[in-house]
């Protein structure tokens, strides 16, 4: 099985803040209240429940569970400028 | 052979052909001047030629190509020329003059890929490059030029964020020019699950010529890391703010702004690639090399092709600030950090700009940086974040001078740099709620 891990859709986002209570270790709050979430793999099958159960605690659906290599904030793809398939556009 | 050539100039490449004043090349005049059109791209041609996007991404054109054949569903072509960058001209420059040469790029992608579609992404308010592209698509259905590919030009919404490649979607799905974390590429899944390959105006350019005379002549025209000549725009503190030129083989930066931009002196700062770009000292600039591949490994880009010039009469900071208070004005509302990290930011420097310059101003400026970037469902607050970190690195001397006496050695800090800010107000989608 390929590894796998948290994926936030920022766009979604309202910081209800429910995900870093139940997941603290994986995702925390910034200074406004908004999550941030460690983009790291998930190890083991603990710690894969717990995020299928955060994912399904979000009131926006904005978790989701992904492969490693998917596209999300904190992902090698949104973070370098200039590498993404997207491209810049503007 | 190097040099930087204007529209009409012999050596150019995507620029040779009439002078900049004749207007649009006809159909007649382009098929005589670069003969037809292969009716079939040479897939490892392209590969050779090594394109890649000029849209600011740089990402490998024949990757994409290949990503959007790869999917199930009718491929949907589409020439990204929105260029909401307010100081970049190259991509409405390059329709105006030489609309067919960038039709020609994109029917190409459209016949491999066996799409039947070709949609022409503008603001129908630039009227030259609107009629030119109008009447060259005119032309070539007349002629019945390009088979079963119809062309059809949609008229992109204003904001600096409408030429994302998700917000174009988001248009041509008929919603709001509003970007949108999507889980797939849309050159594999896009408009309504089509693959739907987005390129920009002068990517397709080199395309039709790549298509004609091959892929070493093509990588002759660049760099060896970035094959291809390029395009790019002159702005701010320049002789002709606004002009396109063409860099071909091995330039320097200070050989753009040298040439046809006319400076004899190395600038204060030059902003690259954009108002999401990034300063650079103006000696340091001066001898970069014009080349995508080496300039995004140093940490900066090339972007949209901006060269944009700071006078050493001008206030970078105070240019920051207004740079960054547009760029907070574009945010499309949706994603926290980039809703409410963007205007502080934007506020920190204009208090720069009045003189709060302590340790604990700028401590705060760098958390924010911290805060915001890597957080939005798109690069945007990335890209104003970079303007920000640049501009300290830069303008540490105004910095400082600012802090001890409100203004930099010698200036007003009241004249504008030239590079022009729109009042166009930006796309939003439903608001975050502030807190």
């Amino acid at each position: 099985m390929s590894e796998v891990r948290l994926v936030l859709d920022a766009a979604r986002c309202d910081g209800h803040g429910i995900c870093a209570l139940r997941c603290p270790d994986r995702i925390s709050l910034d200074q406004w209240g908004y999550a941030s979430v460690d983009p790291t793999p998930l190890q083991g099958r603990r710690m894969s429940r717990r995020a299928r159960n955060v994912v399904a605690a979000c009131p926006n659906g904005a978790l989701s569970i992904a492969d490693a290599a998917a596209r999300g904030a904190g992902s090698p793809a949104t973070h370098t400028k200039g590498s993404d398939i997207s491209g810049g556009g503007r | 052979m190097s040099f930087v050539g204007l529209a009409g100039d012999p050596g150019t490449r995507l620029l040779a052909g009439p002078a900049a004043d004749a207007g649009a090349e006809s159909l007649a005049a382009h098929h005589q001047r670069l003969g037809r059109l292969p009716s079939l791209l040479a897939i490892d041609e392209l590969t050779a030629s090594g394109l890649t996007g000029r849209g600011g991404g740089n990402f490998p054109f024949v990757r994409k190509l290949q990503l959007a054949a790869s999917r199930r569903g009718t491929p949907l072509v589409v020439v990204n020329a929105s260029e909401s960058e307010p100081a970049s001209r190259k991509d409405v420059t390059l329709l105006e003059l030489r609309p067919h040469l960038v039709l020609d790029g994109a029917v190409l992608a459209a016949q491999w890929l066996g799409a039947t579609q070709v949609v022409i992404y503008l603001h129908s308010a630039r009227t030259p490059s609107t009629n030119s592209v109008m009447a060259a698509v005119a032309e070539r259905r007349a002629a019945g030029w390009d088979g079963p590919v119809t062309l059809t030009a949609v008229d992109a919404p204003q904001g600096y964020l409408s030429g994302e490649s998700s917000a174009v979607v988001a248009v041509l799905e008929g919603r709001g020019a509003v970007p949108s974390l999507r889980p797939a590429p849309v050159a594999a899944a896009g408009v309504g699950g089509r693959p739907t390959l987005v390129s920009n105006t002068e990517t397709y350019a080199h395309l039709g010529l790549i298509a004609r005379f091959g892929a070493g002549w093509f990588r002759s025209g660049g760099p060896a890391r970035s094959p291809g000549s390029t395009l790019v725009t002159l702005a701010g503190a320049v002789a002709r703010p606004g002009l396109v030129a063409e860099a071909v083989g091995d330039v320097r930066i200070g050989d753009l702004l040298a040439g046809p931009g006319g400076l004899s002196a190395a600038p204060r700062a030059v902003l690259l690639g954009g108002y999401a770009g990034s300063w650079l000292d103006g000696q340091t600039a001066w001898s970069l090399p014009v080349d995508r591949g080496w300039l995004a490994s140093a940490g900066t880009s090339l972007g949209c092709g901006l060269v944009a010039v700071l006078g050493r009469s001008a206030c970078g900071l105070a240019e920051t600030a207004r740079l960054l208070d547009y760029l907070a004005s574009q945010s499309a509302g949706q994603c926290g950090p980039c809703v409410l990290g963007l205007p502080e930011l934007a506020e920190r420097f204009a208090s720069l700009v009045d003189g709060q310059g302590s340790g604990r101003h700028l401590r705060r400026i760098t958390e924010l940086a911290v805060s915001i970037r890597g957080r939005g469902a798109c690069s945007h607050p990335d890209g104003a974040v970079q303007l920000a970190e640049t501009a300290l690195e830069v303008f540490g001397v105004e910095v400082r001078s600012h802090a001890r006496r409100g203004t930099c050695p010698g200036r007003t800090c009241t004249a504008s740099s030239g590079l022009p800010v729109p009042a166009a107000p930006a796309v939003r989608a439903t608001a975050v709620l502030a807190r």
